[in-house]
């Protein structure tokens, strides 16, 4: 070793230098964690993304303003931009907390210990449970023939329109003629909170059947395209101004939620549009790359596929893609015990769900 | 997992900000007793030279600059010719003397460290703090004592 090099050993270290060992150990972590994928969650039905900033500032806005005075229990502002959206008068529309909450409080108008709410099956879980709170008896009819459950004792039947969840779709014409059947001391209840999802007919093709049955009424919700879950905004449109009165909250919705509503009526068509398409253009790509892979899938109108492998049960099948990174909804809880139900979000989740299930029945 | 990067705190830093880190040199096998008495001997040495080094700026180098300005003053006839290369030449070899003495400081640390001590910093700020101090005293007695500030104060001047 030289004079100059023996002395230059004892040289500052350079940050480039120090850090090497840092800089090695940090870009393996990145590699790492780029290699990992999350588990895709496709168990719920709630629209995955947040809520546009604006729709969320309209809420904190309002907050920071008279929440010390009652929201306007009437909702007079987002129940006119409903009606003029519907096609509706105003006073055929209320705003509730949700609409299970509206359902529920329909069931408890509606029904009578000892009577009968009929409702296809596999459907929505909640809708024995508003029977029961009602005190009434849930009957579960067949898809296709509710009207052979009703009975003398029926008060209500329910209809979850696209189904959650096998995403059937029951289309205006066929509904009416469901209505048109039924006996004067049946209501229904048309749980249309998918219904953005579906493309077979207009938006408002069922909700127009409130003016010819006034035992109609129609419930929708701002938390599943719309993506406000969390603020629980629904509403109920219908043609029986009484029964409209019986269902509404005693003090109306919150004043944060009336706000994101009025916000989001007036600004997310176009969102809400983009959305529905993504959600249509999925849907096929889904249902028909599982029924390639050899699985039984309902051609769904929801923003999910309802799903069953052959020679597996919902909970194997479930375990199974659990197992390859992505969460689905056992059928069992939603009324078979042989499917699952697995939302439809986006073309990557379209891909990983379809790899998933080519793994899990290989 | 703890990052500084910006844009995943919020636009916080946390932790040390750039360049103001302790220093980090290798830790090197240590040399012979021999070899270490000597690399003591030689940081001796060069602190000598940086203490030589920054006192010439106070009085050998200014000294030899108004030398060679009074030669050029001679040569050409002009006052602001030999003004000039005074003024020009003592800036001119400040900055040289100081980057001369900056290199013999790193030097000297870098001998410190091959003589065992665990060196830091460098000592040119103190050296130059210490020949400041050096050249004031010195020139305080000069004007006061020996040459004099004027009659009143030393009438035999």
């Amino acid at each position: 070793m030289g004079f100059r090099d023996y002395y230059r050993q004892y040289d500052d270290l350079d940050e480039r230098e120090l850090n090497r060992d840092r800089r090695a150990r940090r870009e393996r972590e990145k590699r790492l964690a780029l290699e990992r994928l999350p588990d895709l969650d496709l168990s719920g039905t709630e629209w995955p993304d947040l809520p546009h900033s604006e729709v969320v500032n309209a809420a904190i806005a309002r907050a920071r303003g008279l929440v010390n005075r009652y929201p306007d229990r009437y909702a007079a502002t987002v129940r006119r931009q409903l009606a003029e959206r519907h096609g509706v008068a105003p006073e055929q529309i209320v705003v509730g907390n949700g609409a299970a909450e509206l359902l529920q409080a329909a069931a408890l108008v509606l029904l009578g210990r000892g009577d009968e709410l009929v409702m296809p099956w596999p459907s929505y879980p909640l809708y024995p449970l508003l029977a029961a709170h009602a005190g009434a008896r849930p009957v579960f009819a067949e898809p296709g023939r509710l009207s052979d459950a009703v009975t003398g004792r029926t008060r209500v039947l329910v209809v979850c329109n696209p189904n959650d969840p096998t995403g059937d779709y029951m289309r205006s014409h066929e509904l009416g003629a469901v209505l048109a059947g039924l006996p004067a001391h049946v209501h229904v209840l048309l749980d249309e909170a998918l219904v953005h999802f579906q493309d077979e007919e207009d938006l408002d093709a069922c909700l127009r059947l409130v003016d010819a049955f006034p035992r109609l009424l129609v419930v929708r919700t701002f938390s599943k395209i719309y993506g406000l879950s969390g603020l629980r905004a629904g509403y109920a449109v219908g043609s029986d101004t009484d029964l409209l009165a019986a269902v509404a909250p005693v003090l109306g919705v919150n004043a944060l939620t009336q706000a994101a509503v009025e916000h989001t009526l007036r600004t997310s068509d176009d969102e809400i549009d983009r959305r529905r398409r993504v959600v249509s253009r999925e849907r096929v790509r889904v249902t028909e790359g599982l029924v390639a892979l050899g699985a039984d899938v309902t051609r769904s109108q929801a923003n999910f596929v309802w799903v069953r492998a052959p020679g597996l049960s919902g909970d194997a099948l479930a375990q199974a893609l659990r197992r390859q990174g992505v969460i689905v909804a056992p059928g069992g809880p939603l009324g078979a015990e042989d499917h699952v139900r697995a939302a439809v979000l986006n073309e990557g989740a379209t891909n990983r769900l379809l790899r998933a299930y080519g793994n899990a029945v290989a | 997992m703890a990052s500084n990067d910006p844009s995943d705190t919020g636009g916080l830093f946390i932790g040390r900000r750039p360049g103001t880190g302790p220093v980090r040199y290798r830790d090197v096998k240590p040399s012979s007793e021999k070899r270490r008495r000597y690399d003591r001997w030689l940081a001796h040495a060069l602190l000598a030279l940086e203490l030589v080094l920054c006192l010439s700026l106070f009085g050998p180098q200014p000294l030899a600059w108004l030398w060679i300005g009074s030669q050029v003053d001679y040569l050409t006839g002009y006052v602001t010719a030999g003004i000039s290369t005074v003024m020009l030449g003592c800036l001119a070899s400040l900055m040289l003397t100081m980057a001369a003495a900056k290199r013999v400081d790193h030097a000297w640390k870098l001998v410190r460290r091959a003589a065992g001590h665990r060196q830091e910093q460098g000592a040119l700020e103190r050296i130059f703090a210490t020949s400041v101090g050096v050249a004031a005293v010195a020139f305080t007695f000069w004007f006061l004592i020996i040459q004099g500030p004027g009659p009143t104060f030393a009438p035999g001047n």
